[in-house]
Parts: structure tokens; C-alpha cells; sequence
């Protein structure tokens, strides 16, 4: 098979979680309203009532609320697969004339891509509010936020494989969701959480504290110059390195552990 | 001509329990295997394993010489499978299903569109193509899964029940659409509990029981298993005497005769063969035979003598 054959594959397995896009429509409505809410209310109130030296939080804000969307549409991947899981839907999906490393990819950026077009319409809230005008910024926010979520609905579709149940992975997602969306700088400043040492070094290896200053960088430069989590050339390698590890540890996963037959 | 699978020494556990507990047979290349067995034998399992969607515990299976476990890449090129219970999201509808799994498996998005709607309509389902899949029918939803393969067509098709949920009509037609792909020269594997499936289809069954093989051949040769399986029953005129009897048991080479009404029953073995005999035997003795009928061992027979039998036995 050539590598246009795997690239094929790989579009049509991608567009398996694309295509569920319509049953998702009640809890997008919500996921949106609740959005506005944050941003057009609390934001507000919050940036009033805080002041972290002279940084402009409610641009700051912003933009951390829609990388919390992100993770959360991220981590919805894990439950579809683990809905699939019990519906025989992998089953299925394993037997197909597709290569496994190509499965786990078409999977991880059908996934990374359903998430990031559910989180489109926020992100469309987030360019009027933040007034980003140039082309240029807008696109390479949208896929800068499109890797983000394939690397993290990668990394909840593998975790969704291994834990194999609804139960459990309700359980780690409400505790990830959080815990890892709290020790972050998704919502504080890497300068404000220095105060508490454990606090601030978590922040630190956090993914998602690196992937919400990146988008930051390109969104609000003049606001997080100098403020982030790390330089700009750090969080690229170390955003990379975690795409890496989540693709890899993915096929790994899916090359030698996972079979099917969820219990039947 | 090869096989085109080999099973060998085929384990699969799950947890303490031995699904599949050391299988050893080959399917080969060009004919349809109908795989039997009572439910939870481990038909499914043999070929999950096969469709490379389950690993084995021990043992290996190779389809045209790629091992599942080594090379399942390339097994996978050349296998598919039509699983037993229909696989799908409640919110598919079946065309945009299929014609997913049909570009999945090589084709165009028009030539898909096409190759669907024909297979679609063979199989009398067109007409619910915009419907949701938690909408349909079971047996719909059966001819759905079946009509992945069908668009598929690999060099190994593994049918798990195919028309367990089917209408009559409808079976035979699946039927006929599965000797087609054995007439294209394909390899078809078909697990099933319904033996008249596996009689008209199979050029040779495997009758499995709790994970191992209990008889491997063709259904013929199975029934010719089964000792004194055929009932060669006689009508004749006239009473018939002790040394009659007796010179009929020695020429048919069975003690099991019986006599009432006029009417003989022998249990032999190769029953047209014994018939021949009986005749000839009996007009050389001067009994003249009104008419005779053989009764073979139906698969319902072999089944049971391969599998409930040797439960209460303990052959
Ligand atoms: N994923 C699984 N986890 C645990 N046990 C399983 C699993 N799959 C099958 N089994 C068990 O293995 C045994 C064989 O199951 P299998 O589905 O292969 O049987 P079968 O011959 O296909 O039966 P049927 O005619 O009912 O379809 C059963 O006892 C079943 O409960
Ligand atoms: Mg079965």
C-alpha cells in the first residue's frame, strides 16, 4: 500500500467522528450558552474584581475559557470511545483493511478535529471579543487549537481504551477536568501561582498550561509578552514533544494491547 | 489449490476461561467452511481471531501464509468479516454507513455510491436508507452488516451467522450471493447453528464444541461417520422368513434390522450402496421388493452425535 492509500485511510477514519457531529447538537446549544455566559458575564465581573500587575485579565481569561472548552470537547473523544467500545463499534473498526498505526492517527485527528469544530463557534466569540482582525492570527489560532485537541482527544481516546468502562472514565475525566484545568495557567497567571511552590511547578509541566499561553501568544501578544508559562520556543518543543508522546503512546496502545470485545 | 487458512493450535482465554481451547485445521482456498457448533462454542471467537479483531492466547493462525499475530496488517488486506450482531451507531443511517465502509475498503466515492445502492436493493433494504439504525428492523439491521461484506468482497469473507434473523425468502437469496462469491473463487467462512445453512452451503464443515474440533469434512462424509446412520427401509411381498433376515444382515454387514408390517428397516452405512446390495440379495433369495427408500442422517444427526452425544457418553 502507498502512502497515498494510508493517507486516504486515514482521511476516511477521520471523518468517522466528524460525520457524529449532528447527535452532539442539544449539548453543543449548551456548551455555547454557557460560554457566553463566562465570557460576557463572569469574565467581566471577575477581571473587575482581580488585578495581577498590570496584565489585562480579561483578555487573559478569554482565551483561557475557550482552551477549557478545548479540553473538555477533547476529552469527550474518550467517551464516544468508550460508547463505541460497548456498541462493538471498535470491534468493527479493527477488522476494517486499514493499518492499526493508521487507525490510532485517523482517530486521534478525527477526534482533535470533531473537538475543534465543536469548538469553533467559541472561538469565532473569542476573535470579536478579543477584536483579532488579521487573517493571519485568526488561522494560525484555529490550528494551533486543532493540534491541541488531537493531541489531548489522542491521549483521552487511549486512556478510554484502556479503562473500557463509562463508569471509571467518568470518574478520571471529572477529576482531570479539575484538577488539570485548575493547576494550569488556564485561569491564573504563571506569576500569580508562584506564591505556592507544588502550585507552580505543576503549572509548569502542565500541557495545557503551555497550549493556552501559546494560543495566548498569538492571540493577545501585547498582553502575555514576557508572562507566560515558558518562551515561545519552549512551549513549541515542549507541545510537540507531548503531540509525540500522545501519538506514539497511542499506537503503541493500539498496536499491541487493544483488542476487541467489550465484554460482549 | 492451498489453503488459504491455516489455524494451529488456536487458544484463547478470557481470564480463567478457555474459549477456544487448541484448534488445528485449515480452510481451503476457493471453498465456503461452514464452522458449527452450539452456542458458546467458540465459533465467534475463532473468528474474531481470524478477522485479526482478537489476539490469540497461544497458537497462531496464518491466511495465505501472513500471521495474525506477526503480520495483521496484512491479514487484514485479505479478510473481512460480517460480525453476528450488527455493528453501527444508533445515529447512522445505513447508506452513509456503507457507503463509508465501501470507501474504507477501496472504492470511489461515486463507484460506492453505486455498488451500495445495487447491493441495497438486492438485499430489499433501500427503501430504509435514510432511517436512523436504532429505527430499524433486526433483520435489516442483519442484512445491513452482511451487505459490508458483500460490497467488500475480500479474498477471505467470514459470514458469523449471516442469516440468523432473515426470512426465509431472504436467506436463500443470501445464500445464492454467497456461492457467488465462491464461484468469483473467494474463500467464505460461515459460522452457524442453522444446519440446513450449513448443508446447502458449505463444501465442508467443522463442528466445534467447547472450543475444540470435534469432526472436520464434508457434510457427506460426516453423515458416513456416524455409525449405521442411513435407514434403508423395504417393502416386500410375502412374509419373510428367518434365513431371509439373516442372509440380508451378512450381505448389508449390520445386525441393526427390524421387521414390522411388512415393512424392513436396516441401519447401515452408505446407503445407496447397501440398497444395491439389499436388492440384489433379496431377488436372489425370490423376495420381491415392492419399493425401497433410504433415509440419510440429517447434519441435525451428525450434529449430535459430535457434540450432544458425546455429552451424555462421554465418547
Ligand atoms: N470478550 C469476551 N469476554 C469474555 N468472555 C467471552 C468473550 N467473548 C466470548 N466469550 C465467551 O467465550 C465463549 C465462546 O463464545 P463465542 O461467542 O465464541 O461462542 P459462539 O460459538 O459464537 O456462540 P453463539 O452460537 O452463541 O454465537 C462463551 O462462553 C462466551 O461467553
Ligand atoms: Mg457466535
Amino acid at each position: 500500500m502507498s502512502i497515498w492509500d494510508d493517507l486516504r485511510a486515514l482521511a476516511l477514519i477521520a471523518f468517522w467522528d466528524v460525520r457524529k457531529l449532528r447527535r452532539y447538537t442539544f449539548f453543543l446549544a449548551m456548551r455555547f450558552s454557557w460560554f457566553l455566559l463566562q465570557v460576557l458575564v463572569f469574565g467581566l465581573l471577575v477581571a473587575n474584581m482581580v488585578s495581577v500587575g498590570n496584565l489585562d485579565y480579561y483578555k487573559f481569561y478569554v482565551v483561557g475559557a475557550f482552551m477549557a472548552v478545548l479540553f473538555s470537547m477533547s476529552m469527550v473523544k474518550g467517551h464516544d470511545v468508550v460508547e463505541e467500545f460497548e456498541d462493538g463499534l471498535i470491534d468493527y473498526q479493527l477488522s476494517l483493511p486499514v493499518k492499526r498505526r493508521v487507525l490510532a492517527i485517523g482517530r486521534a485527528v478525527g477526534g482533535g478535529l470533531s473537538a475543534f469544530l465543536h469548538s469553533l463557534p467559541m472561538l469565532i466569540v473569542v476573535l470579536a471579543v478579543l477584536g483579532i482582525e488579521s487573517l493571519p492570527a485568526a488561522l494560525a489560532l484555529a490550528f494551533a487549537s486543532f493540534v491541541f485537541a488531537s493531541s489531548l482527544a489522542g491521549v483521552a481516546m487511549s486512556v478510554a481504551l484502556v479503562l473500557r468502562s463509562s463508569d471509571r472514565l467518568d470518574i478520571l475525566m471529572g477529576v482531570s477536568d479539575s484538577l488539570l484545568v485548575r493547576v494550569s495557567t488556564i485561569f491564573y497567571p504563571i506569576a500569580a501561582v508562584s506564591a505556592v511552590a507544588a502550585y507552580y511547578y505543576l503549572a509548569k509541566v502542565n500541557p495545557l498550561s503551555h497550549m493556552v499561553d501559546a494560543l495566548r501568544l498569538i492571540a493577545i501578544p501585547e498582553v502575555v509578552q514576557g508572562s507566560t508559562v515558558s518562551s515561545a520556543q519552549a512551549m513549541i518543543a515542549f507541545l510537540t514533544g507531548f503531540a509525540v508522546a500522545a501519538i506514539l503512546s497511542s499506537l503503541v496502545l493500539l498496536d499491541k494491547k487493544i483488542e476487541g470485545g467489550y465484554g460482549r | 489449490m492451498g489453503a488459504a487458512v491455516r489455524v494451529r493450535g488456536l487458544v484463547k482465554k478470557f481470564g480463567n476461561f478457555t474459549a477456544v481451547n487448541g484448534l488445528t485445521f485449515d480452510i481451503e482456498e476457493g471453498e465456503i467452511f461452514g464452522l458449527l457448533g452450539p452456542n458458546g462454542s467458540g465459533k465467534s471467537t475463532t473468528l474474531l481471531i481470524i478477522a485479526t479483531v482478537y489476539k490469540p492466547t497461544a497458537g497462531d493462525v496464518e491466511v495465505y501464509g501472513h500471521s495474525v499475530t506477526k503480520r495483521p496488517d496484512e491479514v487484514r488486506k485479505l479478510v473481512g468479516i460480517a460480525f453476528q450482531d450488527p455493528k453501527a451507531l444508533w445515529v447512522d443511517n445505513p447508506y452513509e454507513l456503507l457507503v463509508w465502509h465501501a470507501m474504507v475498503v477501496g472504492y470511489g466515492l461515486l463507484d460506492a455510491r453505486r455498488a451500495v445502492r445495487e447491493i441495497m436493493e438486492e438485499l430489499e433494504i433501500w427503501e430504509h436508507r435514510g432511517k436512523l439504525f436504532s429505527e430499524l428492523s433486526g433483520g435489516t439491521r442483519k442484512k445491513v452488516e452482511i451487505a459490508k461484506l458483500f460490497l467488500q468482497k475480500p479474498k477471505v469473507s467470514i459470514f458469523d451467522e449471516p442469516t440468523a434473523q432473515l426470512d426465509v425468502t431472504t436467506k436463500h437469496r443470501v445464500w445464492e450471493m454467497i456461492r457467488a462469491l465462491k464461484d468469483e473463487g473467494r474463500t467464505v467462512i460461515v459460522a452457524t447453528n442453522d444446519m440446513t445453512e450449513a448443508e446447502r452451503l458449505s463444501d465442508r464443515v467443522g463442528i466445534i464444541y467447547k472450543g475444540s474440533l470435534r469432526a472436520l469434512g464434508s457434510p457427506a462424509e460426516l453423515k458416513d461417520r456416524i455409525p449405521a446412520g442411513d435407514v434403508l427401509e423395504l417393502r416386500v411381498d410375502g412374509a419373510l422368513g428367518e434365513h431371509v433376515i439373516s442372509a440380508l444382515a451378512r450381505a448389508l454387514g449390520t445386525e441393526k434390522l427390524n421387521v414390522s408390517n411388512g415393512t424392513l428397516k436396516a441401519y447401515v452405512n452408505r446407503g445407496e450402496e447397501k440398497a444395491a446390495i439389499a436388492i440384489e440379495t433379496l431377488s436372489r433369495l425370490g423376495v420381491r421388493v415392492r419399493s425401497i427408500s433410504i433415509k440419510e442422517p440429517t447434519l441435525d444427526d451428525v450434529f449430535f452425535y459430535f457434540t450432544g452425544a458425546q455429552l451424555g457418553e462421554g465418547k
